[in-house]
């Protein structure tokens, strides 16, 4: 079996756990991987079949692109932290952050613009770390800290941002590479689906990838075997943090006047793609490439109900029912051995009677 | 008598106030297994874990081939030659089984993975144990059996040609097949020259592949036997009272450490 290379790489990427033989990697199979993406697939026909005629249109695609864009950029920053076992609410307070970070520090100009990205990758880092040494070295609780560095970020936004703003717009060449598209599909769509590869290849295919997997999901076993597993989650709290960054940055380019409610929709939102990408609560499951389809699953049914003319209260309802239905979802096929066990096991004793049969040689 | 391999002199490890290790001596020669033996809570594992420097030690010095080295850090042992395999088994269950025997030690290819030779290397070893009860490489360890799981552990302390393995109890968790084939690998490792430590608390396990007993109670070394000399009788009281008939802790020791 040699090294995997072009699509075929690709698609075996998003298949994890690899098998022996060519064969059966192509065997359909109950993932987290094939479950989203069906119901990806059936969520695009119910689009265009039921919602709206047009949704494979110019017009709908450039509405809809650059917010999926978005949104698997910050989604697959998540599901890092939520490999490792963890949670950040930060989210939206980083993404308002950069978003006021590059309107300030730019002013307006073109010329000022890589210093005011500059700024905002320096904060994302900073913010990663301090999200990361709290819960990984000191051994606190990430939904509280990273709540807490949330609500201390969303403070210094204030303050930085001041009571008058002298600009309210960002450079025009964030805004108009923001805006670029190709065919009515946004080029943040495409940048996004981009990271989500680099992301996977990342995990996969280089060493420092595959430690992080390890640490997140058996902590203990890459204790023992000598590595710095806390590093490498702290390294997961940093990388979603830029990833944040990335997102807020292109969002605040899309929408041209970022304002500081520019990450609220993202909180939630980023959760809820991860976990419909299969990723387990408890760790050890990241997959950018089943994020990515989670991300555009939840984006698309939003925009769906959007253009059904359902409220906005609704739309809420909507995503936590499917948070709840991902969930319980994921659970079941973690544990369908274990569930088919327990449904098995009808007559008593009988794990103990197999038990008892050692052959004896 | 060879010179010994390894050899652990006068260590002590404390966990706050609990005195888990009292000045252990204890040497590991080539091509031989040193069965590892005590009650529950003897301090086998903490002994195991001091020596892959998991745990640092509060006093005493250990020698490698004949050489005084600190070992504060698993990555020393292991690029030693020294390996184990943890009771907790240290397998990580999503990963499969070459990525686990290359865990920390990957073969990078300008700068990324090597999968392909990983994968080539991990068939050779367990070939080279005459491993057949796994059928691929690639498969995820969650999904192999408790002697699987433990051959893996085995063949993965073995890939590095390391000198030492320590066995913290292999054969635990295992059916009587299970545990002879485990055995049979843990004596082929000692023939193939390595100084092999095995963990048990099984006296049937240690009479048959053992070469040496070192019996530990209550956190000291009672005594150490040759396996031939000695008789399960003796090596279970050594085991439960620290001392049989005039070899063992003195009486006042044994008593004192209660
Ligand atoms: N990390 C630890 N912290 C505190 N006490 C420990 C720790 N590890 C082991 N111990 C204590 O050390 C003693 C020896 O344990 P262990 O080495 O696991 O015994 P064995 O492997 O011989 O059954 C036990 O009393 C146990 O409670
Ligand atoms: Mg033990």
């Amino acid at each position: 079996m040699g090294r995997p290379r072009g699509l075929r790489f690709l698609y075996v990427a998003a298949m994890q756990p690899r098998t022996a033989s060519f064969g059966s990697r192509f065997r359909p199979r109950l993932t987290p991987f094939t479950v989203i993406g069906a119901a990806f697939v059936v969520l695009l026909l119910i689009s265009q079949f039921y919602v709206t005629s047009h949704f494979f249109s110019r017009g709908s695609m450039s509405v809809l692109t650059p917010l999926i864009g978005v949104m698997v950029i910050v989604a697959v920053g998540q599901a890092f932290v939520m490999g490792t076992g963890g949670i950040d609410l930060s989210v939206a307070s980083v993404m308002t952050l950069v978003g006021s970070i590059v309107l300030k520090q730019s002013q307006n100009q073109n010329g000022r613009l890589i210093g005011a990205l500059v700024f905002c990758f320096v904060a994302c880092v900073v913010i990663g770390l301090i999200n990361g040494i709290f819960i990984e070295a000191l051994r606190l609780n990430a939904l509280v800290v990273t709540l807490a560095v949330g609500q201390l970020v969303a403070g210094y936004t204030r303050l930085y941002r001041g009571n008058v703003l002298a600009y309210t717009d960002v450079p025009r060449d964030l805004s108009r590479a923001a805006g670029a598209d190709i065919g009515g599909v946004s080029y943040l769509l495409v940048v996004s689906v981009g990271l989500a590869f680099v992301g996977t290849f990342f995990l996969h295919r280089m060493v420092e990838g595959r430690r992080l997997v390890a640490s997140s999901a058996a902590p203990g076993t890459a204790l023992l075997v000598g590595l710095r597993a806390s590093g490498y989650r702290i390294l997961a709290y940093v990388i979603a943090a830029c990833s944040y960054g990335v997102g807020g940055v292109l969002l605040a380019g899309q929408l041209g006047t970022p304002d500081l409610t520019l990450g609220d929709p993202y909180l939630l939102t980023s959760i809820v793609a991860v976990v419909l990408g299969g990723a387990a609560l408890t760790g050890g499951r990241v997959s950018p490439l089943a994020t990515l389809l989670g991300a555009a699953f939840i984006t698309i049914l939003d925009y769906d109900l959007r253009v059904r003319g359902y409220s906005s209260g609704m739309r809420l309802l909507t995503q936590g029912i499917v948070l709840v239905l991902a969930l319980s979802l994921a659970y079941g096929i973690r544990n369908l051995s274990r569930m088919g066990s327990i449904f098995r096991r009808a007559g008593p004793g009988r794990a103990e009677l197999t038990q008892g049969v050692v052959p004896i040689s | 008598m060879p010179e010994p391999i390894l050899e652990i002199s006068g260590v002590n490890k404390s966990f706050g106030p609990v005195h888990v290790l009292r000045d252990i001596d204890l040497a590991i020669y080539p091509g031989q297994v040193t069965a590892l033996v005590g009650d529950n809570g003897a301090g086998k594992s903490t002994l195991v874990k001091c020596i892959a420097g998991i745990h640092s030690i509060d006093s005493g010095t250990v020698a490698f081939e004949g050489k005084p080295v600190i070992l504060n850090d698993p990555r020393v042992a292991a690029a030693l030659g020294i390996e184990f395999v943890y009771q907790d088994l240290a397998l990580a269950d999503n990963l499969d089984i070459t990525q686990n025997m290359f865990l920390g030690r990957e073969i990078r290819r300008f700068g990324f993975l090597a999968d392909g030779q990983m994968e080539r290397k991990a068939r050779e070893t367990l070939t080279s144990l005459s491993v057949r009860t796994v059928s691929s490489v690639r498969q995820s360890v969650a999904s192999l059996s408790g002697g699987q799981r433990q051959t893996v552990a085995i063949a993965k302390a073995v890939l590095w040609n390391s000198k030492v393995v320590f066995l913290d109890e292999p054969t635990a968790a295992l059916g009587v097949q299970q545990t002879r084939q485990v055995l049979e690998l843990v004596r082929r490792l000692a023939d193939q020259g390595l100084g092999v430590v095995l963990i048990s608390h099984n006296m049937n396990d240690v009479m048959e592949v053992a070469d040496r007993v070192a019996a530990l109670y209550l956190g000291r070394i009672a005594a150490e036997v040759l396996t031939k000399d000695s008789s399960t009788t003796q090596i279970v009281e050594l085991i439960t009272a620290g001392r049989s008939g005039d070899i063992g802790l003195a009486p006042a020791t044994a008593n004192e450490s209660i």
